[in-house]
């Protein structure tokens, strides 16, 4: 049974710990970070009426949904004016789940990469999407379960197509759009994302995908375009991603 | 500057084309024509309302172009913030789906304006003679030393060329990061404090609006760098329209003669 935990909230001085905690890690081979962090009542306070369940999850999606169900509750009571600019709060989760979203090596170490930004929600509205929870949380809100690659990738792992499709808005806020991402590069057969899809070197991968759907977007009214017509009007680099069903 | 040649033959529409005004404490907006007698597009070109911030969307059709006037009562979507809400305007024909003009940052109806972009205020900040306070929901506010004695701090603040030179590009530096990087906040029109800063920094200092977010950044890394070298740029233009260097010379020649 997965016991039920008070949600809290970094104070400043908790989340410049959590940082300096990050920046050691960094440092030396340790395969968690210390355990009094989350529960450290100098510097981080306790939202009332707030809980989260010790659970593991199994994929993006499921922590999105998890998340999302949270954000719901927070807004119902209530219990931040700005929940997706509440650095705290979401740094407090980063830190409370930071088993499950921290990669680690083959030695069971802590394997972060250079920014914090995965775990400690900043400030920098441009880069938001890149913290691990709050990013999925949003997706799930906005889109629900509509778009498959936004959830492809498993939860330790940067998701290349989370950077490419959340990072404009023009192409997150389309679901026409996020489809026919989805349409070109979700093996539905499988449920994985096809091979080539984020390989940078590969053509038509999805960052090409965000580059080509900003120039139609200045010509063509995208959202009322069917799904079908986007994945259609790609240029010919787009071949490969397309399977007869959307052409 | 970068420039841009535009070949979509779309039209960029005045941010007045329209007036956006929120109602019911924010929970929706009324949508009312100003000057779209101005354009000439065809008259069953649809007319859309777009309400988004960086991570939610909604849209409103308003009907034909020749037969709208006023929409009231638009819901807001409460995904959306409302203290990053923006608006554009988007013009579509029927039969090709193409966009034939379109009005970003639209114009929003508001009362209230603050009496300075920079209020300040004496507190005690013990060793600190000064601090800039701003974040996004408030507008920015300098903070001086109180504890500053024997010296007229207020004379200071608002004369010292000195003072000016050596205090306001960092103070202005904070601010546009805020703005740009932090709110990701770029149309000069609005009422929030931040279009009054950015219209301010645009038309007073004479320098380009902010960059907006384009194929030409190959990762919103570079597009980053793009935000942060435009506010360097703009903090230069603050301090040349302002003739800090000048002033700040003149001024200290003026002092060390007097001492």
């Amino acid at each position: 049974m997965n016991s039920k935990v008070k949600v809290r909230r970094f104070t400043e001085p908790g989340i410049e710990k959590f940082r300096q905690t990050l920046a050691d890690a960094r440092q030396q081979a340790i395969t968690e970070l210390p355990e009094h962090l989350v529960d450290d009542e100098s510097i981080s306070e306790e939202i009332p009426g707030l809980y989260v369940e010790r659970k593991q999850f199994l994929s993006k999606l499921n922590a999105g949904r998890y998340f999302a169900d949270l954000v719901a509750e927070i807004r119902r009571k209530s219990l931040s004016k700005k929940i997706y600019s509440d650095v705290g709060l979401w740094s407090w989760l980063g830190a409370f789940y930071f088993d499950q979203i921290c990669p680690k090596d083959r030695d069971g170490n802590l394997k972060l990469g250079k920014e914090d930004t995965p775990y400690i929600l900043t400030s920098n509205f441009w880069k938001f999407h890149r913290h691990r929870l709050a990013a999925l949380a949003r997706i799930y809100e906005v889109h629900q379960e509509s778009c498959k690659l936004l959830f492809a990738e498993k939860l330790h792992i940067e998701g290349e197509f989370i950077e490419q499709l959340m990072s404009y808005q023009e192409v997150f806020m389309n679901p026409r759009l996020l489809k026919a991402a989805e349409a070109l590069y979700w093996d539905q057969e499988n449920s994985i994302p096809r091979p080539g899809a984020k390989n940078r070197k590969k053509r038509g991968n999805v960052r090409r995908f965000v580059a080509v759907a900003l120039q139609f977007d200045l010509t063509y009214d995208m959202h009322s375009m069917k799904i079908k017509d986007i994945v259609d009007i790609l240029p010919q680099e787009f071949d490969k991603f397309r399977v007869p069903s959307t052409s | 500057m970068r420039r841009h040649f535009n070949y979509t033959d779309r039209i960029t529409m005045k941010r007045d084309s329209v007036n956006v005004e929120l109602q019911e404490n924010g929970q929706s907006c009324c949508v009312e024509d100003k000057n779209l007698a101005d354009y000439d597009f065809p008259p069953d070109a649809q007319l859309f309302l777009e309400i988004y911030d960086r991570y939610a969307f909604q849209r409103e059709f308003l009907g034909s172009f020749s037969s709208f006037k006023r929409k009231d009562s638009i819901k807001i979507s409460e995904l959306i913030s409302r203290e990053a809400l923006r608006y554009r305007l988007k013009l579509v024909d029927k039969t090709q789906g193409r966009i034939l003009g379109e009005a970003k940052g639209l114009a929003t109806v508001s009362s209230q304006q603050p009496d300075s972009l920079l209020p300040f205020q004496l507190d005690d900040l013990t060793n600190l003679v000064y601090e800039v306070e701003c974040s996004t929901y408030e507008q920015p506010l300098l903070r001086v030393n109180q504890r500053l004695l024997g010296i007229d701090i207020e004379w200071i603040v608002e004369n010292d060329p000195i003072f000016h030179a050596l205090v306001l590009p960092a103070v202005v530096k904070k601010i546009l990061t805020q703005i740009v990087l932090d709110d990701a906040i770029l149309e000069i029109n609005g009422n929030k404090w931040q279009n009054l800063w950015l219209y301010f920094i645009v038309n007073e200092c004479h320098i380009r609006q902010p960059p907006i977010e384009g194929e030409d950044e190959e990762t919103l890394d570079d597009y980053e760098t793009t935000l942060k070298d435009w506010i360097n740029d703009a903090v230069q233009a603050f301090c040349y329209s302002h003739s800090f260097i000048e002033d700040f010379e003149t001024r200290y020649k003026m002092v060390r003669e007097n001492e």
